[in-house]
C-alpha cells in the first residue's frame, strides 16, 4: 500500500522510534539515551507516540482474539519431531524420516517408564536435567534420543520443569495432543477424558494429532480439549493454582461437585461419586488439603450442605437431611 | 523483606526527582503532565504489588514511569482523536451547548471497523515480524526466549520487532481517515 502522507525523514524518524520501542519494551536500560533522543526533536516524541499507539491496538486486539495468535507451524526444517513430519505428509517426509532417525541406530535411546499409584507423588531427574513431578496414579514413559526428548503422558499429571536445550525439543504427548517446549515450566493433566496444559514460565505449542496448525502458550495460559475433538479453549490463570498439588493441595474455582468429585478420586483408591444431581451441580471454590481420603472428603461438609457417606466401594457426597421439625 | 524493597525504591524516587521529571517532560511535551506522573508514581509505589527483590531500583522507577507516560500520552492521543471526531461530525451547537448526534450505535460500528483495519494491519505483516510482534507483546516472551524458539540471534528478534512497529504504525496512520 502507498502511504503518501509519510515523508522520507519522517518514514527514517518512525524507524528510529520503532527501534526504541523495541528495546525498551524488552527491559533495555537506556532510559538517558532515550530522553535526549526524546529532547533532540519534538517531532522524535510523536512519532513514538503514533508507534506506541499502533502498538498497543494491535496488543488489544490480539488479547480479545486468541485465535489470531494461532501461527502456521514453523517450516519443517526446525521441527525435528516425527509427529510433525508426518502430519507434512508424502515423500519428503519419508526421506527426513530416514535423516532423523539415523543417529538413533549408532546411540540407542533410553528408554524409561515412571509412574506413581494412588495418593502417591515422586519427582524424576531426567538424564539431560530436566525434572518431572508426578501427581497421584500417574504413568509416563520417557524416551530420550539425540535429536528429541519425548515423554508420552500414559495417564494422570505431570509438572516439567525442562532443562534447556534448543538443538533437542522437549515433546509431551497426551492422548492425542503433543506439547512441544523449549525451556518452561507447564502441567499437564490426562484425565476423564480431557488434557489440560498449564504454563507455570515461558512457551509451549499445543498440536492435535493430525492438525496442521499449534496453539502457542505462554505463562498464565491453560489450555483445556477434551480428547478425540480439535475444540480447545485457552484461558488465563494464575499457573501456582494448576502447580498446587505439589504442595499437596487441590485447588477448586467455581467447580462443580461432580468435577470436584471426580479430581479427587484420582488421590485414592476408592472412587468417589455423587448420584444426586443437585448436588452434582453446587459449586465449590477452595482450596483442600490432599490427606486420607474421609478426612479430605469431609471438610467439604464443612462448607457445603451435604454428608459424606461411603461403604468398601465408594465415597458418596449426599444432600444433607433437612433439619427435623 | 518487601519493606526494604519500598525504603530502597522511596529513597531512589526523591533522590531521582530531576531526572524523572526531565524524562517525563520528554516524552510528554508537557512539564505539567510530567509533575502529574511523578506524583502518581509516589502513589503506585505505595500501593501497589512490589517486587521481592530489586537488583535495579533506578530502572525499575524508570519503567514505572516509562509505563505511567505512555499510557497518559495514550489516553491524551484517544481524547485527541475523539474531540476531533465529534466537534466534525456528530454534534450540533443549540445557543451555547453542543449536542452530541452520534448514537452507540454509531461508536460500536466505528470501533468494529477500527478492529477491521487493526485486523488488516496485522494481517499485512511479514510472517516472521508478525510471530516475533505477537511472541513478545502479547505472549510476554524475552527476546531472548524468542530467539531460542524461531532459532535465530537476539539482534534479528530487535530487527523483527523494529521493523513490525514501523509497519502497523505506518499501515495504522495512513488508515486514520476511515475513522470519520
Amino acid at each position: 500500500m502507498s502511504i503518501p502522507a509519510t515523508t522520507a525523514g519522517e518514514t527514517e524518524r518512525l524507524q528510529t522510534a520503532a527501534a526504541w520501542h523495541a528495546r525498551l519494551e524488552t527491559g533495555a536500560d537506556a532510559w538517558e539515551a532515550f530522553t535526549l533522543w526524546l529532547e533532540a526533536d519534538p517531532r522524535n516524541r510523536t512519532a513514538f507516540d503514533a508507534v506506541d499507539a499502533a502498538a498497543r491496538e494491535a496488543v488489544d486486539l490480539l488479547s480479545v482474539n486468541r485465535e489470531l495468535t494461532v501461527l502456521a507451524p514453523p517450516p519443517a526444517a526446525r521441527r525435528f519431531s516425527t509427529r510433525a513430519f508426518l502430519g507434512i505428509g508424502g515423500i519428503a517426509a519419508a526421506v527426513l524420516l530416514t535423516i532423523v532417525a539415523r543417529p538413533d541406530i549408532f546411540q540407542p535411546d533410553e528408554h524409561e517408564i515412571v509412574a506413581t499409584v494412588a495418593g502417591e507423588r515422586r519427582d524424576v531427574t531426567l538424564s539431560d536435567g530436566s525434572t518431572v513431578h508426578l501427581n497421584t496414579n500417574t504413568q509416563v514413559a520417557v524416551t530420550m534420543s539425540r535429536g528429541t526428548r519425548n515423554v508420552r503422558l500414559e495417564k494422570g499429571e505431570a509438572l516439567f520443569e525442562v532443562a534447556r536445550d534448543p538443538a533437542r525439543p522437549f515433546h509431551v504427548a497426551a492422548g492425542d495432543r503433543d506439547v512441544r517446549v523449549v525451556g518452561t515450566a507447564f502441567n499437564v493433566l490426562r484425565h476423564d477424558g480431557r488434557i489440560t496444559v498449564t504454563v507455570e514460565r515461558g512457551i509451549v505449542d499445543v498440536t492435535s494429532d493430525g492438525a496442521r496448525t499449534n496453539v502457542r502458550l505462554g505463562a498464565g495460559d491453560q489450555y483445556a480439549a477434551r480428547e478425540g475433538t480439535r475444540a480447545y479453549q485457552v484461558a488465563k490463570i494464575d499457573p501456582t493454582i494448576a502447580a498446587a498439588w505439589r504442595d499437596g493441595r487441590a485447588v477448586f474455582i467455581d467447580a462443580t461437585l461432580s468435577e470436584v468429585a471426580s479430581d479427587l478420586s484420582r488421590y485414592y483408591g476408592r472412587p468417589i461419586v455423587v448420584r444426586d444431581a443437585d448436588v452434582a451441580a453446587m459449586r465449590f471454590s477452595g482450596i483442600l488439603k490432599i490427606e486420607d481420603q474421609l478426612t479430605t472428603v469431609k471438610r467439604l461438609e464443612a462448607l457445603l450442605p451435604i454428608v459424606v457417606a461411603e461403604n468398601g466401594d465408594e465415597v458418596r457426597l449426599e444432600r444433607e437431611a433437612p433439619p427435623s421439625k | 523483606m518487601t519493606e526494604a524493597v519500598l525504603g530502597v525504591l522511596m529513597t531512589e524516587y526523591l533522590a531521582m526527582r530531576e531526572v524523572l521529571l526531565r524524562f517525563l517532560a520528554a516524552r510528554l511535551g508537557d512539564a505539567a503532565a510530567a509533575d502529574d506522573i511523578y506524583q502518581e508514581l509516589f502513589v503506585r509505589l505505595k500501593s501497589g504489588v512490589l517486587p521481592a527483590d530489586l537488583t535495579n531500583p533506578r530502572g525499575y522507577l524508570f519503567r514505572m514511569a516509562y509505563n505511567l507516560a505512555n499510557e497518559f500520552a495514550r489516553a491524551r492521543r484517544r481524547r485527541d482523536a475523539r474531540d476531533a471526531h465529534w466537534t466534525e461530525t456528530t454534534t450540533h451547537k443549540v445557543g451555547t451547548d453542543t449536542i452530541a448526534d452520534a448514537t452507540a450505535a454509531d461508536e460500536a460500528l466505528a470501533s468494529k471497523e477500527r478492529l477491521t483495519v487493526v485486523m488488516k494491519a496485522l494481517d499485512s505483516l511479514p510472517a516472521k515480524s508478525r510471530e516475533v510482534f505477537v511472541m513478545c507483546r502479547v505472549q510476554g516472551l524475552s527476546h531472548r526466549d524468542i530467539a531460542e524458539v524461531m532459532g535465530i540471534s537476539t539482534k534479528t528478534v530487535e530487527k523483527h520487532m523494529t521493523a513490525a512497529l514501523k509497519h502497523l504504525t505506518l499501515f495504522l496512520r495512513s488508515t486514520e481517515g476511515e475513522r470519520h
